[in-house]
């Protein structure tokens, strides 16, 4: 029970508390570039939660199994940064493969997931907090669906944006900018929740 | 097929290459940041105990380690001139943010003789004035024989005094604080340490 | 004479921050204060020097068709490098940047400057490349961290400068005065560019 507990604890930490854009400033520059139509951001965030789960899961068993085993623990960054690489180009292969449809909705977001600093942040930070199997995946999939719920936020304010009055100088990134620092101050309203 | 071969390889020789470079590098710096790592630890007994100059790792009774606040991770005992001089322990407190690292010295004559944060992930401004000697140096020379509490108004004899609107963050401290006393009661001090 | 002009592109026509608006999260992220931006900027500009270099040194021999895992095989070799270098002898600015430190592998800049520069570009011109962008990297986060600590702590680089009155506002080293502040400098420099031009 304690367990069950702590496991909705991690969810609710990285979803809501911690999240990863507005606290934590991980997967900064898809926020910024593809959170335009609330469409393409779900989009966004479900290509995002799809790798960040099965990254957290590879990069945990790599790291417990190959990399620590055999004390190599220094090419943690390059051993994780080639497998989200691979892993992404194989989602995007089995994907195109085996179902089109979703191919087409997710495909134009899988390549920008590598360099999506948020993938490889948290399988560094469920390595760094210590967590079980069963805790990194809870904190990969929790991680990407507080990116995703930032993203939607976003893209339902931007909509409305595009139809009002925003001085000249301010308009795109900087106002961006500005909306999200606002919504910041709001998650930070989280701060406090856990213990 | 020849061709996939020879990007293979190319690839392959690349990350050879790599890996070989950052082994090298992990041999030269390795030294370094294990005495890093040592360095940190000793600096913060040395701090919260100045008078000793040598510190041995004490055994830990396990279960009076530990409450729902706070935890005992190390304790040392400071020596000089083979004399125990007083023991050092490292806690982990929960904290605003998460976990707080604390170290609290205990001298001989039972009263704290210092106090020291290390890592923690308080809120910079509020919580993260933990931190600050003028919270800290508070515990110092406090009587270890109950425990200490927190109050927002000019600190009694017991009393420390919270940094205003970083409420739970100065509790985290003072609960890690009152845990190394209790243990020191009811364990060390008995000579139960040895 | 050329080289000056690729720097100068680096500083200031592409300025990384302001200019090509990249490697947004460590630029929020660590700017609490001007000494981390300095160290951030910094560590960045190694590993985008070096990683320019490596990578127009063997642009012919890196196959086409894997060029992208084979920079970012590079990149992440100096990362490692910097992440050991600075554990081992700046262990305290270390901490302050903690995860951000292997987060330089997926900076934008670094796989960005690979494949649009050096990857076209003889060794010395990536160099400068790598030098000019660093150093636009660098100011850009130390004016941010300048700003930051300057409203949100009262100091700069640790030292009090505003009167004893001044009440910091702890905002702007929380998240949103990252943000905001980053929001508010780009929209001054969109205002000061188009009256030039």
């Amino acid at each position: 029970m304690e367990y069950l507990g702590k496991l909705f604890m991690i969810l609710l930490s990285t979803l809501l508390v911690n999240n990863f854009v507005l606290s934590r400033f991980l997967g900064i520059c898809p926020f910024l570039g593809v959170s335009k139509k609330v469409s393409t951001a779900l989009g966004m965030g479900a290509a995002v939660t799809f790798v960040m789960a099965l990254a957290s899961l590879i990069t945990y068993i790599i790291q417990y199994a190959i990399l620590q085993a055999l004390g190599l623990e220094y090419l943690q960054t390059i051993a994780f940064i080639l497998v989200i690489a691979a892993l992404v180009q194989f989602v995007e292969m089995v994907i195109q493969k085996t179902s089109p449809t979703l191919y087409q909705a997710l495909g134009v977001y899988l390549p920008l997931i590598t360099t999506n600093c948020a993938v490889l942040g948290v399988a560094i930070i469920n390595i760094q907090e210590g967590y079980d199997l069963l805790q990194t995946l809870i904190n990969g999939t929790g991680a990407a669906l507080g990116f995703t719920l930032a993203l939607v936020l976003m893209a339902g304010i931007r909509e409305r944006l595009e139809l009002s009055d925003i001085p000249e100088p301010l308009k795109g990134f900087p106002i961006t900018l500005i909306t999200a620092g606002l919504m910041s101050v709001a998650f930070l309203g989280f701060q406090g929740l856990i213990k | 097929m020849s061709d996939i071969l020879k990007i293979g390889l190319k690839l392959f020789i690349i990350t050879a290459i790599a890996a070989m470079v950052l082994g090298i590098t992990n041999l030269a710096t390795q030294g370094p940041i294990e005495q890093q790592r040592i360095n940190t630890t000793n600096l913060a007994k040395q701090t919260v105990l100045p008078q000793a100059e040598e510190f041995s790792q004490v055994d830990m009774v396990a279960e009076s380690a530990e409450n729902d606040k706070a935890k005992i991770v190390e304790i040392s005992a400071g020596m000089k001139d083979s004399e125990i001089v007083g023991y050092t322990f490292k806690l982990i407190a929960n904290g605003y943010g998460g976990d707080l690292e604390v170290t609290v010295g205990i001298n001989m004559n039972n009263k704290i003789e210092g106090v020291q944060i290390g890592e923690h992930s308080e809120t910079p401004g509020l919580g993260a004035k933990i931190v600050e000697g003028s919270f800290t140096e508070q515990f110092n020379g406090k009587d270890i024989e109950n425990p200490l509490s927190l109050t927002k108004n000019t600190p009694g004899d017991q009393e420390v005094q919270a940094i205003s609107g970083a409420t739970v963050s100065s509790d985290a401290v003072n609960n890690g604080v009152n845990l190394a006393a209790q243990y020191y009661r009811d364990i060390l001090r008995n000579g139960g340490g040895k | 004479m050329k080289l000056l002009k690729i720097i100068k592109n680096g500083i200031i026509t592409e300025n990384p921050t302001f200019r090509l608006v990249l490697g947004m999260c460590p630029t929020l992220a660590v700017t609490t204060a001007a000494a981390n931006g300095i160290g951030m900027g910094l560590a960045t500009a190694f590993v985008l020097i070096f990683s320019n270099l490596v990578v127009s040194l063997l642009k012919d021999f890196i196959p086409k068709q894997v060029r992208i895992p084979a920079y970012i095989v590079i990149a992440a070799t100096f990362v490692t490098v910097v992440d050991m270098i600075m554990e081992a002898y700046f262990p305290v600015l270390y901490k302050s940047l903690g995860l951000f430190i292997p987060l330089i592998v997926v900076n934008c800049i670094i796989l960005g400057r690979a494949e649009a520069f050096a990857s076209k570009n003889t060794p010395l011109a990536s160099v400068a490349d790598g030098i000019g962008m660093g150093i636009g990297f660098t100011l850009s986060l130390t004016l941010l961290g300048i700003i930051r600590e300057l409203l949100g702590a009262g100091t700069i680089f640790g030292v009090k400068v505003m009167p004893q009155a001044f009440n910091p506002a702890v905002i702007m080293i929380l998240p949103p005065g990252a943000f905001i502040t980053l929001g508010l400098l780009l929209g001054l420099l969109n205002k000061l560019t188009a009256k030039t031009e």
